[in-house]
């Protein structure tokens, strides 16, 4: 039944390496001493970051990814978000993401919330039409009250979370990246956010999540996998009863 | 998120570059005094040293100045803005694929925007050192400025790109560029510069303009060899630094 599903991503056999960069954002001064050695190391050291990896995420579903530190969780999520391309195999992409940003990412702390929204948006993808439509939306979600025409250096970093996570939901994602982000902000707007994409998921938006907190991702996600080094590790189908 | 409207890229470079003016003036009506302040305090430094110590014999040293400064502020701020500007939005740039030689652009055009609104301020000294604007002079200005435009954003897409990879790069790029604003006719004369060293005002896009700028305000004349070199140095610089960039920029993710 599962196969004839509609699939939003498809990582087909990925390969990514990273040349060790280290070489040379070291600086020019020492790339150039150092120029035979330096040359010959780029093409030798390698970083396997992702090795073979193959897996498939159906429109709607609920993704997770979990794996310890430099398992290429984030090089598979910045293939997913189209900002790093895999050295062999196909990452197959369908729709417009939308990933929540870093805390603070692309705001600017001397304008107010809603100058930060409405760029924000247009950094993620909006015209400038498509957000004015929506900022009332934005704003609200993100229950910024009477702070929303002030400088945002003044905001408390739940407040920047909310802004955030608010601007990004509003872009009409077909899939949403979530990147260990929810762990600001307070319980409450935890839970809103939560059941935000709830909705999303019923909405048929496509959910990727990335978080070492197994507890949360059992409880929100339809699938997790493990990777470690690169490689695939295991597949967990987290049943619910709801 | 593949192709986007032409509405979409229009915003995009608007709203960057409102940004970067609103940052700049925070809401503060003095802000306009505060960029033009800097050049103009310069002006006077230079103008002291050179005029009223070294004895430099220039005519209207004051307005000569200014003509050199304000260009090249506008230079300075833009490639020096630039070099660090990926790095600066390494956030965006690792998660978000909006084009990434718009940070670039909106850093270029928001000093072009201040060079241009320093103009009153030029016409202001014009009228009380050096009555006589000639107008037909002055429809060559947007022609110098749009020149300059391409220039800088050549350098600055250039700068931009490979100080990801090699992260000192800007503080070459400040050594050089304060080696680079003696080399060019800012502070002196180019009919001062020793013949041997001639050679070097036409390796230099920027000596061009300077030249032009005060021909066109001071001299009421207009040099066409130099306008014409200057706008095929544009063409190439910028073909250069966008070309450099557009190679360099799908890597940026994997070394910010």
């Amino acid at each position: 039944m599962k196969e004839n599903r509609e699939k939003s991503i498809i990582f087909e056999d990925v390969w990514k390496y990273y040349p060790l960069y280290h070489q040379i954002t070291g600086g020019i001064k020492r790339f150039l001493i150092n120029l035979p050695a330096a040359l010959k190391q780029m093409q030798n050291s390698k970083f396997w970051a992702v090795n073979g990896l193959s897996f498939e995420v159906y429109k709607g579903e609920a993704f997770g990814i979990m794996g310890p530190n430099g398992a290429g969780k984030s090089t598979v999520m910045s293939m997913i978000a189209g900002v790093i391309k895999p050295t062999r195999g196909n990452v197959i992409v369908r729709g417009r993401v939308a990933p929540l940003l870093e805390l603070g990412a692309g705001f600017h702390f001397d304008l107010t919330g809603r100058e930060n929204a409405i760029l924000n948006g247009i950094l993620l993808g909006m015209t400038k039409t498509e957000i004015l439509g929506r900022l009332d939306q934005i704003l609200a979600f993100a229950e910024l009250g009477e702070f929303i025409d002030q400088p945002i250096r003044t905001y408390s970093s739940g407040m920047m979370a909310r802004l955030g996570f608010s601007v990004a939901i509003h872009t009409n994602p077909d899939i949403l990246l979530v990147d260990e982000i929810l762990a600001v902000g307070d319980e409450s707007f935890q839970k809103k956010c939560f059941a935000k994409m709830e909705d999303f998921k019923h909405e048929g938006v496509t959910i990727v999540l990335i978080s070492h907190d197994r507890l949360t991702m059992e409880r929100f996600c339809d699938r997790i996998i493990e990777i470690e080094g690169g490689k695939l590790k295991t597949t967990h189908r987290i049943s619910r009863h709801s | 998120m593949s192709k986007r409207s032409s509405q979409y890229y229009r915003d995009l470079i608007v709203e960057l570059v409102k940004k970067e003016i609103k940052v700049r003036y925070k809401n503060n009506i003095l802000g306009y005094a505060w960029s033009i302040l800097n050049p103009l305090a310069q002006a006077l430094v230079f103008f002291v040293a050179f005029q009223y110590i070294l004895k430099v014999h220039i005519e209207n040293y004051v307005l000569f100045l200014i003509l050199g400064l304000f260009p090249w502020q506008w230079f300075l701020n833009s490639v020096i803005g630039s070099s660090v500007s990926m790095i600066a939005n390494s956030n965006l740039i690792k998660k978000t694929i909006f084009p990434r030689e718009y940070i670039v652009f909106a850093v270029v055009l928001n000093d072009m925007v201040h060079f241009v609104l320093s103009l009153p301020v030029l016409i202001l000294f014009l009228l009380v050192y050096h009555p006589g604007i000639e107008a037909r002079y002055l429809l060559l200005f947007p022609i110098l400025v749009v020149i300059q435009l391409f220039v800088i954003l050549g350098i600055s897409l250039l700068v931009a790109s490979i100080n990801v990879f090699f992260r000192d790069l800007e503080r070459l790029v400040a050594i050089l560029l304060n080696m680079l604003f003696y080399a060019t006719p800012v502070v002196y004369a180019e009919t001062m510069i020793p013949e041997k060293l001639k050679f070097f005002v036409y390796l230099n896009p920027l000596s061009l303009l300077i030249v032009n700028y005060r021909d066109i305000f001071l001299y009421h004349d207009v040099n066409w060899k130099y306008l014409l070199l200057s706008s095929g140095y544009a063409v190439a610089i910028f073909l250069i630094g966008y070309t450099v960039f557009s190679r360099l920029k799908s890597k940026f993710a994997e070394v910010l």
